[in-house]
């Protein structure tokens, strides 16, 4: 990773993280009901709770992207995207067990990115190690703080 | 240590206040910009195929056509002829305990499996449908959403399996 240094390299999982929210946010926002349908797919929640799912999912998302990025709201963005994948990895899973194929729309109608109930549980995975991964570096800089202030100096969080 | 786990604590804690907020917040910005979209999501989730219906059945509400009504006479001739493909709009139930021989079963909730029916491919073919009695709605709908689907030559038999079955005409079960 040649002219990256350690901050830079820290931010490739955040970026990437926060990039997946958004761009899963706004294709979800421009067609709803595509991912009304996709939520439905996997016949967990009952018919009067998928749409009000599908109309706030996605700024619920697109917040999370926006939050992860900043650096205030990063461990709390960093905690719902956290607890987005959970529910993803949960929903794959039982999909699995229950051997359904679900197409979830997690991307809207594309396609390409259309995942395979198996490919999308992995992918969930992945994004929930990752999201994990963007979280506990969020709260690094606060314990930091804590135990500096434990030791009698008084400094800010680093945000980097 | 204790220290360190607390404030971890209250930072969790803080953070899922937070989330929640969030959460409860873009469901509410969800629902409210809902109502300016071109086609808005009605308040409980329908299936496709509910969604299908529906739009079918205001197409068939719009369509000016009524289906032909046929009495038993003509109905008979036309059987015996072999000119018309009999279309039973009741449940398959009652469809299975008795039928006008050659015909098929299409149910109103099923209405859209049309599509997969090979005797219904031809859509210039006429088709007959008939219901239980003079009374029921399924094979004036049945009917009304052949037409929205396109097909021309659409008839409806008013007297329908009870008039059919009393005149001693051949039934197939």
């Amino acid at each position: 990773m040649v002219g990256l240094g350690l901050a830079g390299r820290k931010m490739i999982p955040r970026i990437f993280v926060s990039s997946v929210f958004l761009v899963a946010g706004l294709l979800k926002l421009w067609d709803p009901l595509a991912f009304a349908d996709g939520i439905a797919a996997f016949h967990v929640f009952p018919a009067w709770s998928i749409n009000v799912l599908a109309m706030g999912i996605p700024y619920f998302e697109i917040l999370t992207g926006i939050g992860i990025l900043s650096g205030r709201t990063r461990s709390a963005a960093a905690l719902a995207a956290c607890g987005l994948s959970v529910c993803f990895v949960l929903l794959y899973a039982s999909a699995l067990a229950r051997g359904i194929d679900v197409k979830c729309a997690c991307f809207g109608k594309w396609e390409i990115l259309q995942a395979s109930t198996r490919v999308g549980f992995v992918r969930a995975i992945a994004l929930l190690g990752l999201s994990a991964w963007v979280y506990t570096k969020a709260l690094l800089p606060y314990q930091r703080n804590r135990g500096a202030e434990c030791s009698g100096e008084r400094t800010r969080p680093r945000v980097p | 240590m204790w220290d360190g786990a607390l404030t971890s604590m209250t930072s969790l804690f803080r953070d899922m206040g937070l989330v929640f907020l969030a959460f409860a917040a873009s469901c509410v910005l969800g629902v409210l910009t809902n109502s300016f979209r071109r086609a808005p999501l009605p308040t409980v989730y329908e299936n496709p195929e509910t969604r299908m219906l529906r739009s079918l059945s205001s197409a068939a509400e719009m369509i000016p056509r009524e289906p032909a009504l046929l009495e038993f006479q003509a109905v008979l001739r036309t059987w015996k002829d072999s000119a018309a493909l009999f279309v039973d709009a009741r449940e398959p139930a009652f469809f299975d305990e008795g039928h006008i021989p050659r015909s098929v079963n299409l149910p109103r909730d099923e209405i859209l499996r049309s599509k997969t029916i090979g005797e219904l491919a031809d859509k210039s073919r006429p088709v007959i449908v008939y219901c239980s009695e003079e009374g029921c709605e399924d094979g004036k709908i049945v009917a009304k959403g052949l037409l929205a689907l396109g097909h021309s030559k659409v008839s409806l038999y008013t007297g329908g399996w009870e008039e059919w079955s009393a005149s001693g005409s051949p039934v197939e079960k």
